[in-house]
């Protein structure tokens, strides 16, 4: 250092820019400097399917929306500037109306880990517990493949709970899954909460009944149609986890019962699990699911067979009057990323429609296993952790009149003039369990398959556009073919 | 002095921790030195010269891992005499122990003496993956604890 510089003076440095959002390049992927430890419990959880990198949105926006929708908790990202962009845009267009912390970094401060002092600095700033019960903060790719520690961040900040997490593209294949990288960080530490004493009682008023804790989100009437079906077991409704709450981690740990609505919430699954709950697959849908759910759920809260009976004399003629009075046929290929895909295909079986293929982004887990058995011995062929591929493969195979899948599967079948629903919008949108779920899905896909004249009339209008020399890419030789000259 | 079977990394893992003993007094103001090293049964490896190198200190000798000093030994013979091929080598390291004057060493840490070896050797970058319970116990042997969540009463 030259006299004439002060000490104290702030020295710019050349930053190289770090290369972030590029899910899956080969450095992301191997992860180089991540956790061992994290990771080795990811593939654990979540494994691998055909393709090793999420083929949807990325996964951080599932964690990131559980931990928006909670109320007294704040979300703090760490990662590329590009990624929280993205993250944080989705998040606004579906309605969080909440901000997104962000601590931003350079190749310096991630490298020197000043970066992790940041973030420190920024948890120990928003730690109010006037405002908040839990802050989560999140490891995108870049600072989870360089190890930036989150879990040496303190376990609480005046009484604020500080929730660390990694969600990296390279070690969580779904969004769906970092839902339950979360859910399970949080039931860990409100487990370990409700072993040291007392904890906060939920709100409104208690119930006296056994309760039973929900995996999975759900289109928000279900809870009330499960709440119907488990009342003359002698049980009431517990929580939905993914919670609204913090407190309601408490009451989700209190069940005895866990109903796993949606199959791949492993990590929380180990938790109730750990706290001696039982753990009870599949869901009420069409009469056979509910029958054996019913069966399964009352068994596990050791209900009589008497009761079991009574249950489902009640809910089994509501069901199978619903589905009779809203039949669906024609041939239907089936696929999405929400968990419920083996659920949904087994509605349609019982409505009447000749499902032929379903695939699902989430993992084979114990807790689809029944449904699994159950379609593939209708002949369904079932594909966990589908890729998109095996689902475009699946409509040229079985030539549906109704392709239900993901945006990409959509677009594809409709340039097909094959009729298809979204799945995410279309179908998640309507309850699935018990008797209003049973007729719930035939209006709008009967519309869908009634479309098949005006796809076909659709066609032969636009047929060539876009294609060959209409595409819009300016190739010499179909302009010389079209005379043009080159 | 250290004098030990010396090529391994349980040998020289002592040696440094006799080395660190040394810095220790020293701090706490006690005059103590070490010699040197006394490479014993060396196979020609070289990681205990390495080893001696890396914490300044000289090597006094180097005793060959041979048969016949093997046996002799064993058998409580004498070896360092003029009469037997050995002589010359104990006699050097006898002046070499007169004379050498008492130093501070330099003690490796973990990864330095780990270093001292090839990774495959010691196991390094070998990442290690706890037991789980499962592992442990089998999937029946799980402790079924349940867990008794009580509110406050306010
Ligand atoms: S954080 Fe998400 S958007 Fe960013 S690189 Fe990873 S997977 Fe892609």
């Amino acid at each position: 250092m030259t006299p004439s510089e002060p000490e104290n003076t702030v020295q710019q440095i050349p930053v190289t820019e770090v290369d972030g959002g590029a899910c899956g390049t080969e450095a992301l992927r191997s992860g180089a400097g991540a956790h061992p430890e994290t990771m080795a419990q990811f593939a654990r959880d979540y494994p691998k399917g055909p393709h090793d990198q999420p083929q949807s949105m990325c996964p951080a926006f599932g964690s990131l929306r559980v931990g928006l929708r909670m109320r007294r908790t704040a979300t703090i990202l760490s990662g590329s500037a590009c990624c929280v962009y993205g993250l944080t845009f989705t998040s606004h267009f579906y309605g969080a109306r909440r901000s997104v912390g962000y601590v931003p970094f350079n190749s310096e401060t991630l490298v020197t880990g000043k970066l992790f002092e940041d973030i420190k600095e920024a948890v120990e700033r928003t730690a109010d517990p006037a405002l908040y019960d839990a802050i989560v903060v999140t490891n995108l790719c870049v600072p989870t493949a360089s190890g930036v520690p989150l879990r040496l961040l303190p376990k609480a900040i005046n009484g604020v709970r500080i929730i660390g997490i990694d969600v990296p593209g390279f070690g969580v294949p779904t969004h769906a899954e970092a839902k339950d990288v979360l859910a399970g960080a949080m039931l860990a530490y409100a487990r370990a909460e409700a072993e040291q004493g007392p904890v906060a009682a939920p709100r409104g008023p208690s119930t006296q009944a056994p309760t039973v804790t929900f995996l999975g989100e759900m289109f928000p009437a279900d809870p009330v149609n499960l709440a119907m079906l488990l009342d003359p077991l002698g049980l009431a409704p517990g929580p939905v986890v993914p919670t609204r709450e913090w407190r309601e981690l408490y009451a989700a740990l209190a069940s005895p019962v866990v109903a796993a609505i949606h199959p791949f919430y492993t990590a929380s699954v180990r938790e109730f699990q750990r706290a001696g709950r039982r753990v009870v697959g599949s869901a009420p849908v069409g009469v056979e699911g509910t029958a054996s759910w019913l069966e399964a759920i009352g068994e596990a809260a050791g209900v009589s067979s008497a009761k079991i009976e009574a249950a489902k004399a009640k809910a089994l003629p509501g069901i199978r009057e619903a589905l009779k009075g809203a039949p669906v046929q024609g041939r239907i290929t089936l696929s999405g990323y929400e968990g419920s895909e083996l659920l949904v295909a087994r509605l349609l079986i019982e409505s009447g429609a000749d499902v032929r293929y379903v695939g699902t982004a989430a993992p084979k887990t114990p807790f689809s296993e029944a449904d699994c058995r159950w379609l593939q011995a209708r002949g369904v062929e079932v594909q966990f952790r589908a890729s998109l591929e095996q689902d475009l493969a699946a409509i040229a195979a079985f030539d549906p009149a109704l392709a239900i899948g993901t945006t990409p599967v959509v677009q594809k079948a409709k340039e097909l003039a094959v009729p298809a629903l979204y799945f995410t919008n279309l179908i998640s949108a309507r309850p699935l369990m018990g008797a209003a779920g049973a007729g719930s899905l035939a209006q709008v896909v009967n519309a869908a398959m009634g479309n098949q004249d005006r796809f076909h009339s659709m066609r032969a209008f636009f047929d060539g556009v876009g294609q060959g020399a209409t595409a819009g890419i300016w190739r010499p030789e179909q302009a010389s073919a079209l005379g043009e000259g080159a | 002095m250290w004098w030990g079977r010396t090529n391994d990394l349980q040998s020289l893992y002592v040696a440094n921790n006799v080395c660190s003993a040394v810095q220790y007094f020293r701090k706490l103001g006690g005059n103590v030195g070490v010699a040197g090293l006394v490479i014993n049964k060396d196979d020609g490896t070289g990681e205990a010269a390495r080893f001696a190198e890396a914490v300044d200190i000289p090597v006094l000798a180097s005793i060959p891992a041979d048969e016949d000093i093997r046996r002799k030994s064993a058998n409580y013979q004498i070896i360092g005499t003029q009469e037997s091929p050995w002589g010359s080598l104990f006699a050097a390291l006898g002046d070499q122990v007169a004379t050498a004057p008492p130093r501070l060493p330099k003690p490796l840490d973990q990864d330095g003496l780990l270093d001292l070896f090839k990774a495959e050797n010691v196991g390094r970058n070998v990442v290690l993956e706890p037991a789980t319970l499962e592992d442990l116990c089998g999937p029946q042997g799980i402790a079924q604890r349940s867990l008794e969540v009580v509110y406050d009463t306010l």
